[in-house]
């Protein structure tokens, strides 16, 4: 298998059927998911 | 098509070296990480593509490791589809998976009537039909072309004279009753596509998360749906710019049926400057306005 660069990229949300599992709706999780997301769409 | 796995997990920052040395002993390799620190201990999010050598069974088979040994017990798990750009340069069909990525592209339905039925009495999954026109708050769509409601696309007028213009074809539509301040309110159409196509080929990639229950006997709740694929004789004869999926999706609780649209719909939109060109999630162009359309395939 090849070496791949780990990126962050938790953080996309917005998508019909997004295919996660429960764990990324916990609150805590939720909240560093969307911080990251708002940052990526409004900051790069 | 190629699929990516996602973990996601917190751990202490000193055994990080060791979680990777699990990942690469059941034959996953993963680089360095990116971390995300949160008090003590710190996010990790291993990507990593599952094909032949690194199989579903050989993930769960590391699951038991991180459990057994740094007593990981929840994991977080996000595949991703990516294509190649052939798939996208082929393609005559794309599903819609977003029309931005923002929170403002999904809208809450205010009151739209449905008559329900259980379609699974063991998960509980639930047949809808709508039984009148959708209803929503329509200042809330401000100056976005298509919002997602429960499943169903509503456009602005400016989309629907897009289309008309283009003569894409394949639709109709229907008006919907606006719920909220008058001022600013506009006319938004539900998009009703006018054809079914046939149902999609058996080899289409059907996944679960290790992590969760397993899928349940309906074959729908607990399954995640590989990207779309049809065999090309299927779709020769077909004609038009919107269709209904045979196949169901779901939204956790009702099932609904997603729409597809042509390579001619999905070029208007970009031509016409709506949103840029966006190859999958990861792709930078995708911003709060940018539409995702990911290619259907063709066997
Ligand atoms: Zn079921």
């Amino acid at each position: 298998m090849m070496f791949r660069k780990i990126l962050p990229i938790v953080a996309i949300l917005f998508i019909v059927a997004l295919a996660v599992s429960n764990y990324f709706e916990k609150p805590e999780v939720a909240s560093i998911i969307i911080t990251q997301a708002y940052m990526l769409a409004n900051f790069s | 098509m190629k699929v990516e796995l996602e973990n996601l997990f917190s751990i202490a920052e000193t055994s990080q070296d060791q979680v990777i040395n699990v990942y690469n002993r059941h034959g996953i390799a993963i680089g360095a990480p990116e971390i995300r620190k949160r008090n003590l201990k710190t996010k990790f999010n291993p990507i990593f593509t599952l094909n032949e050598d690194v199989t579903y069974e050989q993930v769960t088979a590391l699951y038991e490791s991180l459990e057994r040994e740094f007593g990981i017990v929840s994991i977080g798990e996000r595949f991703y589809f990516e294509f190649s750009d052939i798939e996208y340069e082929r393609a005559s069909l794309f599903t819609l998976n977003s029309t931005g990525n923002s929170p403002e592209m999904f809208l809450e339905d205010k009151g739209t009537l449905f008559s329900l039925s259980t379609h699974c009495k063991y998960c509980g999954l639930m047949d809808k039909e709508q039984l009148s026109p959708i209803v929503i708050d329509t200042t809330q769509m401000k100056d976005r072309h298509l919002v997602h409601v429960n499943g169903y696309w509503v456009a602005s007028e400016e989309l629907v004279l897009l289309m008309k213009k283009e003569n894409l074809e394949g639709y109709e539509l229907l008006e919907v009753i606006h719920k909220g301040p008058e001022e600013e309110k506009q006319l938004a159409y539900q998009i009703i596509p006018t054809q079914m196509l046939p149902e999609c080929s058996k080899d289409r990639v059907k996944l679960y998360f290790a992590t969760e229950q397993p899928p349940c006997n309906c074959g729908l709740n607990g399954v995640i749906n590989g990207p779309d694929i049809y065999h090309h004789e299927d779709l020769k004869n077909v004609k038009g710019d919107v269709f209904y999926s045979a196949d169901f999706s779901h939204d956790g609780r009702y099932l609904y049926r997603k729409t597809l649209f042509s390579k001619r719909f999905r070029e208007a939109i970009i031509n016409s400057g709506i949103s840029r060109e966006v190859r999958g999630e990861k792709d930078p162009n995708f911003g709060p306005k940018d539409w995702l359309f990911d290619p259907v395939l063709i066997k």
